[in-house]
């Protein structure tokens, strides 16, 4: 197990700097100068050539690319990422600033998800081809379906617009975090719900139930104690695995909802061309798309004794 | 067979729910009126409560935007609506009879935010700093304390925008304790510590910042006791915000126009919102590849100009909130061609006419014309931002269609745009006619129409020996009326050739909620005046 | 066949067939069904609510929606075909190569996926597209860029098996080349789970297309692209809500559409996953 851990933190390692050495590249490699984008947003008219140079310069963006990219490595392996060149604030204290909001967002996404998939999944396995279960899984193919932003556009025109019942943009209260949490909960719901359906059905045909059910258990005692608990550990690892994609889809709902997230922040300096903040954020994100597969890994072993990762087994 | 027929069934009559209760929503506008109506009452009834207090919807956030800057901060100079330099915190100004030496008389009992006096030697610290990556820093020989409040500049060689450039938000007087470190010319501002009518006391990033009044305010004191700046990003969400009451003027955060022109006819219906409407005199405009073909031809620059009906865009794009432009820029600056009287107004005929002496016809009948066998077929360049260009060029795209030309449309992120545009790899390209407290219109030493300027050079604009020679006569002389002589001769020159088609004038839009009184718009388009805000 | 057989009795699937086919048709001959010119100006005519000359209104120039949304049809499907096969050209190609050669080449290769991988793929799209700058061919080339790896990985794994398999050995001990045990042996057998993952795929870059176009990285105007039109719709949201719905409409039909024959897909060819989850 430990040696496990190793060798994935290793492979961890190797793969946080391939990751940020392609994000350096990706950002040498594009067209259009940052400065330009930049000067103009700040200054509001077109920058001249020697505030365009002075730019470069205070930003070591003439050094051939070999310095540039080693001075980019040195610097993230002293946990820096740069300052940003729009708010000349360091792109870590930028993330940690924005990223309370992200995460409450991300929560509460989970959460409605996990309030929806979970009990309809375990239904409509139980009744199997019923009405429910036929409804449940149209739903929840609509729920993939649809574009999230579109979705996020549908709440605000009847549930802000029309009804006026909740804010369409802002942070801050309960009320705020409604609309964005169940627009990118749906997108969550659906492949969870029928996961969480699949896993149940599949549980439930195992032997180990028919044989408590032949010790004379109750229907309740198996159910839970014996399909629900096993029927949940592929669900909690595609739960983990999701974490990644949460922050990749509270991009775009973050942008409708005009969230002060990690996302909203990104697509921002993505616009801006804010150089350090797009390599410092795609780097973050990696980071923990990375540390929770990992931890899902792990918790699998813990989850599900059958699982031993000592022994490599080819997936 | 039972379980696929029953889900064939559950998914039409999903599927009809659904789509009938879009389309209830779609058609229903009357509901909706109503609902927002008892959503504002609530929302006002509350807001009322607090005195003399103004939600303002930015779409930046408030360190990230001049506009908020300029409650906070002030500069030495100021600039009227017309470009004239006017007194801030120089009080008087006096100019050598060679125009090279500045003497600056500070106002007094002018005090910062953190109690630091404002004086010759801050004066000189400001100057100093910006004077780092200034344009004129070339120029000025040496910074002078003749007393407490007396500071002379000294160029060695005459620079005509001084009095702009310390007038602009590059130029804000900073207090030196808000420096890290302190009084370095090299430092960073920490603090927003300036003396301006408004202190920042309150601020969160990307959500708000608090503004309370500066009680030793040197000039008249606000009646606004505390400002809250909102950042809005969407400027749709701006409006229902407005509308709810959750905010009470929106606009005035951005430069641009930040209220799409098309939404202010309904908000000028709604009875608790007011609209305001202010031209800073910066026109859209399409520049055009002069060095390129066809557009080497004056006969066919001035054919796009005739040939588009700025009139019908301005109605249909922009509920004619706004002024169609035929000139290039406004003739109301104190350098505008206000000496040119006919403009390039609407005449598809005229336009035709030109085309065909500059030898392009339809001559197999596809619609669109050819020359020499090529069909005219050219390309515009749309850099993303620039205000309302998604809708302008697709209208500009029509309009050519009728002429003959086919015109295709290039969208670009703006560092990657302007490098087409530095390289010459375009034919038209959007672009505007420039605000103070530059010189607008092109005509000026940092003008794109001036090809030795090196600072804002735009090698294929229109350039010409003659209009180079105009330009530095009227911008080497202190000399008031010599230079509008030579101005003169120059737009007679400039506007001749055609060297871009003016579009209109992009105004900036305010809106707030009736409670909002005395909102007055400040002289550029950098700034916010909340002087005589009340709210009753 | 069985394939076929197996399809024929999923209605779902087949309902997804019909409609697919159905878009597919509109998306050939979109020039000589739609009513208007979608590219047209009316600006008489601007924001009508729908009506019987323009059954789905008009957009804020005045261009008739419903043609739009047809040629957008056209714009959405050939866009993810042509993003579907740059991915599986490039998959197959590069999963070959690392599960046949094996050794460094495939360590290389599988290094780099697993960086790939460590990327939430929206965001690196979003990132590569944003960069780019908006245009169409650069959302194509920035879903190609990082669609792939899931399918080299496949690929691989699929090779790696067949090459074991003795008519491989076989060949190979014949004195075949690399390049024709390659295209006569492994291709065929590698193509299959392939183009079901590709199946599978479309609605997933569907909707991809169609949210970077809608942060305006994809489609420019005036082309009539989903996403695109959704996004220029936004601001008359209140005002002319038909500019938002009908084209969001038309994106969830045709992924619901690839969603339901995706999922007839996998169950005939995995009948343990009959009740399957979505992945």
């Amino acid at each position: 197990m430990k040696k496990f851990i190793a060798r994935r933190l290793a492979i961890a390692v190797i793969v946080m700097l391939g990751a940020s050495l392609l994000s350096f590249l990706l950002l040498y490699l594009a067209p259009g100068n940052p400065a330009h984008a930049i000067l103009t947003a700040q200054l509001g008219h077109d920058p001249s050539l020697e505030e365009v140079a002075f730019f470069m310069a205070k930003h070591d963006l003439n050094n051939p690319f070999l310095v540039q990219c080693s001075q980019w490595l040195y610097m993230i392996t002293h946990v820096n990422l740069g300052m940003s060149f729009r708010t000349g604030e360091p792109v870590l204290v930028e993330f940690i600033d924005r990223f309370p909001a992200t995460f409450e967002l991300a929560s509460a996404s989970m959460l409605i998800a996990v309030l929806i998939a979970i009990p309809v999944g375990i239904l409509s396995a139980l009744k199997q081809n019923s009405m429910l279960d036929h409804i449940s899984r149209l739903v929840s193919l609509l729920g993939v379906s649809m574009p999230n932003f579109w979705l996020g556009l549908l709440l605000i025109l009847f549930f802000s617009l029309k009804l006026g019942w909740f804010p369409c943009f802002g942070y801050g209260t309960l009320s705020h975090l409604v609309l964005p949490a169940i627009t990118l909960g749906t997108g969550l719901a659906a492949p969870l719900m029928r996961l969480m359906r699949a896993s149940m059905l599949e549980v439930l045909r195992q032997d180990y139930i028919r044989t408590a059910r032949s010790k004379g258990l109750s229907e309740q005692v198996v159910m839970w104690k014996h399909g629900f608990k096993n029927a949940l550990i592929p669900v909690i690892t595609h739960m983990g695995m999701q974490i990644g994609h949460l922050l990749a889809g509270a991009v775009i709902v973050e942008t409708i909802f005009a969230w002060p997230g990690v996302g909203k922040f990104l697509v921002d300096a993505i616009y801006a061309r804010d150089y350090p903040v797009i390599q410092g954020f795609v780097l973050i994100i990696a980071l923990f798309f990375v540390l929770s597969n990992l931890a899902v890994d792990i918790l699998y072993t813990y989850l599900d004794p059958r699982i031993r990762y000592d022994v490599e087994n080819g997936k | 067979m039972v379980f696929e027929n029953k889900f064939i069934k559950c998914t039409i009559i999903v599927g009809l729910i659904l789509i009938s209760s879009m389309m209830m929503g779609c058609l229903d506008n009357s509901d909706q009126e109503s609902a927002s109506s008892s959503v504002q009452t609530d929302a006002t009834t509350e807001v009322q409560q607090v005195d003399q207090m103004v939600m303002v919807g930015a779409q930046k956030d408030f360190k990230v935007a001049y506009e908020g800057r300029s409650l906070v901060f002030e500069t030495l100079m100021g600039v009227d609506k017309y470009g004239n330099p006017v007194p801030k915190l120089v009080e008087s100004w006096d100019v050598s009879e060679d125009g090279k030496i500045y003497t600056f008389h500070l106002r007094k009992g002018v005090v910062f935010h953190d109690g630091t006096p404002f004086n010759a030697k801050v004066a000189k610290f400001a100057l100093d700093m910006y004077m780092k990556k200034a344009s004129y820093r070339d120029y000025v020989d040496r910074l002078e304390i003749i007393d407490d409040h007396t500071l002379r500049v000294i160029f060695n060689e005459y620079y005509d925008t001084f009095l702009l450039d310390i007038a602009s938000d590059s130029s804000k007087v900073v207090s030196p304790l808000a420096v890290e470190p302190e009084w370095d010319l090299d430092g960073k501002i920490v603090e927003y510590v300036g003396t301006g009518p408004f202190k920042l006391v309150d601020y969160k990033k990307d959500q708000e910042a608090v503004l309370v009044r500066n009680d030793d305010y040197w000039g008249n004191n606000p009646k606004l006791e505390k400002v809250i700046w909102k950042t809005v990003p969407d400027p749709y969400t701006q409006i229902i915000a407005l509308k709810a009451g959750e905010l009470d003027i929106i606009g005035v955060g951005e430069h641009h126009s930040s209220i799409p022109y098309i939404e202010l006819a309904k908000l000028e219906e709604n009875p608790d919102i007011e609209v305001m409407i202010q031209s800073f005199g910066r026109y859209q405009v399409i520049e055009f590849n002069c060095q390129k073909e066809p557009f080497t031809d004056k006969r066919v620059r001035s054919a796009f100009n005739y040939g588009i009906d700025r009139e019908l865009m301005v109605r249909t794009l922009f509920a004619d909130v706004t002024e169609p432009s035929y000139v290039i820029t406004a003739p109301w600056f104190k350098w505008g061609p206000g000496n040119i009287e006919e403009g390039y107004s609407y005449n598809p005929e005229k336009a035709k006419q030109l085309l065909a002496e500059a030898g392009w016809e339809d001559i197999d009948g596809d619609g669109i014309l050819e020359k020499n066998g090529k069909p005219f077929v050219c390309e515009l360049i749309v850099p993303v931002g620039e205000a309302n260009a998604d809708v302008v060029s697709v209208f500009l795209q029509a309009e050519l269609k009728k002429l003959g030309v086919k015109m295709d449309i290039l969208t670009l992120e703006s560092g990657a745009a302007g490098d087409k545009k530095s390289a010459g790899e375009y034919d038209m390209y959007v672009h505007h006619s420039g605000c103070l407290p530059s010189i607008p219109g092109g005509v000026s030493s940092g003008g794109k129409y001036y090809s030795k300027n090196t600072n804002w050079a735009w090698e294929y604009a229109y350039h010409s020996d003659e209009l180079d020679e105009l330009i530095e006569t009227a911008f080497s002389t202190p000399d008031e009326v010599l230079q509008r002589e030579t101005l003169d001769e120059a737009w007679v020159l400039l506007h001749d050739e055609a060297p871009c088609i003016p579009l209109y004038d992009i105004v900036k839009p305010v809106a707030f909620r009736n409670k909002v009184h005395g909102f007055t718009f400040p002289a550029t388009m950098f700034e916010t005046n909340m002087q005589d805000i009340e709210i009753r | 066949m069985s394939l076929y057989l197996e399809l024929k009795k999923d209605k779902p699937a087949m309902l997804g067939i019909v409609i697919i086919i159905f878009f597919g048709s509109i998306a050939v001959f979109a020039p000589y069904i739609v009513p208007h010119d979608p590219l047209e100006l009316n600006l008489e005519e601007r924001l009508l609510s729908p009506t019987v000359d323009h059954p789905m209104g008009t957009d804020n120039l005045g261009r008739d929606v419903l043609s739009r949304v047809i040629y957008g049809t056209r714009v959405s499907l050939s866009m993810s075909v042509a993003v579907v096969t740059v991915v599986m050209v490039l998959g197959i190609t590069i999963g070959t190569a690392a599960g046949y050669f094996g050794g460094l080449v495939d360590d290389v290769i599988m290094r780099v996926v697993d960086v790939l991988l460590a990327f939430p793929s929206i965001i690196l799209a979003l990132v590569i597209a944003g960069l780019l700058g908006p245009s169409l061919t650069n959302v194509m080339i920035a879903l190609g860029a990082i669609w792939w790896v899931s399918y080299s990985r496949i690929v691989r794994g699929s090779v790696l098996s067949i090459k074991e398999k003795e008519f491989v050995e076989a060949a190979r001990a014949m004195g075949c080349s690399d390049v024709y045990i390659v295209r006569r042996h492994i291709l065929p057998n590698v193509l299959s789970p392939v183009i079901v993952l590709a199946t599978l795929d479309m609605g997933h870059i569907i909707l991809s297309i169609a949210a970077l176009s809608f942060l305006g990285l994809g489609a420019q105007p005036p082309v009539p692209e989903w996403g695109t039109m959704l996004n220029e719709g936004r601001p008359f949201m209140e005002t002319a809500p038909h500019l938002m719905i009908f084209p969001g409409l038309m994106i969830m039909i045709t992924v619901l559409a690839f969603n339901f024959l995706g999922d007839g897909l996998r169950d005939a060819l995995d009948p343990r996953m009959k009740e399957g989850a979505i992945k």
